[in-house]
């Protein structure tokens, strides 16, 4: 063989790739060859700096930050997603309505301007001259916040920029309409303030307990909030809540998920009380919950829910 | 794929959402691992984690079973990885404030050293460390992935052939063009005794 083929020999040596065999040949050519054992004591310092400076494990944190952040973005995409198919339905519905293909045509024509329309019309930007017509800026109750200028030189006269207008609104309303459900969800998991928080799944848990009922926002921001909420007060009030609802796998899975990663033992302790009394229900933990119990068994630092989990794997054995 | 894995697929293709979830807590800290270390910068992989698992979801129903989910899903991620920095490139409004905060990024390999270095060993860890991260920078997004799976990840070449859907053979040229460049890149250190 040639030198160049041992000397890639030798970095799939460093890498662990090479077989027994293979790793005999390239030993026995080192004895001979003081090139390739030069080669080698370079290699093994170049590998060492590598090894020695390589990028960190990912943290658990970090994992549950992108977690949650990815579970808001799937959120947000299914509601736009929910739009456009209603649209769809709406279209295809009435294409089949049509028999002629020239009416077909002339419908499709129809929705295609209107959809464009609604495009156009909706990208977020105003057009200056409807600016004054359009915003309360001297009523007094409208905020200019985050100006940011397109262009920065004025050119003719004129300038151009962007902004929020923010608008405090009051609303009253009662707790099973959809439009204000749909605010507290997005309170719940977007709004800063942990104190605000608390009081938006309050307010939820209390329509959940009166209804027995959630909307899938509802239900989708309460499993976020028990999931990846900062605030422990905030996670168990999100865990009473989803408890009201009807046990069902996301609520299953996202008990596990507590229990399996809430770092507070009280909502370790609330998470496997709340298995339990489903599983009272005549729920079943499933396979992946099994191994969460036994994981608990093991190592959890509370010892009322290792005594708990090694209880309900037991009745789950039974079954 | 156990039987358990297959079920859960089946079950995220009929729209059941926590048997989504169930499959991407599986894999997502490999998933963030890869993409952390290819990209070394926390806001960039959470990005792309967040694309790998949109387009898992916008593309599991049409998943036929004729690999491994795990290989799918791999594949998704390197191609994801693969196209990020240069869609990137083409989109981001770069400002100064932005390049110092990339500058200042905690998570950078130089603030990655352990604690019981010395301040000597530190200063030279280092100036190796952000000579590694500009070398990386000039490897192309492929070689750069293949040596953040081979050194930072600990994957066998055999598996990285078939997360990036390509030879075994190309996979070794890629390393080894990596090494040779970041061999010549860091050269003055390495040379130092």
């Amino acid at each position: 063989m040639e030198h160049q083929t041992y000397k890639e020999m030798l970095q799939l040596a460093l890498l662990d790739e090479l077989n027994d065999n293979e790793l005999h040949k390239l030993h026995q050519h080192l004895i001979e060859c003081s090139e390739c054992q030069a080669e080698y004591d370079k290699l093994k310092k170049y590998y060492d700096a590598v090894d020695q400076n390589k990028i960190g494990e990912i943290d658990e944190q970090f994992l549950q930050e992108a977690r949650r952040q990815f579970r808001l973005k799937l959120d947000f995409d299914l509601s736009k997603q929910t739009i456009i198919e209603k649209v769809f339905n709406v279209l295809r519905r009435n294409l089949w309505a049509y028999k002629k293909p020239v009416f077909a045509g002339a419908f499709s024509l129809a929705v295609g301007l209107f959809l464009g329309y609604l495009l156009f019309t909706s990208d977020g930007s105003v057009k200056i001259s409807s600016l004054t017509e359009n915003l309360g800026l001297t009523g007094g109750n409208t905020e200019v916040a985050n100006v940011q200028f397109v262009n920065s030189v004025p050119n003719n006269g004129e300038v151009e920029f962007s902004f929020d207008e923010v608008k405090r609104v009051t609303m009253k309303g009662k707790l099973n309409d959809p439009a204000v459900q749909k605010i507290l969800a997005n309170a719940l998991v977007n709004e800063k303030s942990p104190g605000t928080r608390i009081q938006t799944v309050n307010a939820l848990a209390n329509q959940t307990m009166e209804n027995n009922k959630a909307n899938p926002k509802v239900k989708s921001a309460l499993i976020t909030a028990l999931k990846f909420d900062g605030n422990p007060a905030v996670r168990i009030e999100a865990l009473k809540a989803l408890l009201y609802l009807p046990y069902d796998d996301e609520i299953n899975e996202s008990l596990l998920y507590a229990l399996e990663h809430d770092k507070n033992s009280g909502l370790r302790v609330a998470a496997i009380n709340g298995l339990a009394s489903a599983k009272l229900n005549g729920k079943t933990i499933g396979q992946e919950g099994m191994k969460v119990l036994n994981q608990k068994v093991k190592n959890d630092d509370n010892e009322y829910v290792r005594i708990r989990a090694a209880s309900l794997l037991k009745e789950e054995k039974i079954q | 794929m156990t039987q358990e894995e297959n079920k859960l697929v089946i079950a995220a293709q009929n729209g059941e959402r926590s048997a989504f979830e169930k499959l991407v807590y599986r894999y997502d800290k490999n998933v963030l691992g890869i993409a952390y270390s290819f990209i070394n910068n926390n806001e960039d992989a959470k990005d792309i984690y967040q694309e790998v698992f949109l387009r898992v979801f916008k593309g599991i129903k049409k998943f036929e079973f004729r690999s491994e989910f795990s290989t799918w899903l791999y594949r998704i991620t390197t191609n994801v990885c693969l196209t990020y920095r240069s869609q990137k490139k083409k989109y981001a409004y770069t400002s100064l404030d932005e390049e110092t905060e990339e500058d200042s990024n905690p998570r950078s390999l130089a603030n990655t050293l352990t604690d019981n270095q010395t301040p000597d060993n530190n200063a030279m860890n280092s100036e190796i460390s952000t000579r590694i991260e500009n070398g990386l920078d000039k490897l192309s997004p492929q070689q750069r992935l293949v040596f953040t799976m081979k050194h930072y990840k600990g994957y066998k070449i055999k598996e990285i052939s078939t997360m990036m859907n390509c030879s075994e053979g190309t996979i070794k040229n890629y390393l080894f063009i990596a090494t040779q460049r970041m061999r010549d890149h860091l050269k003055d250190f390495l040379n130092k005794d």
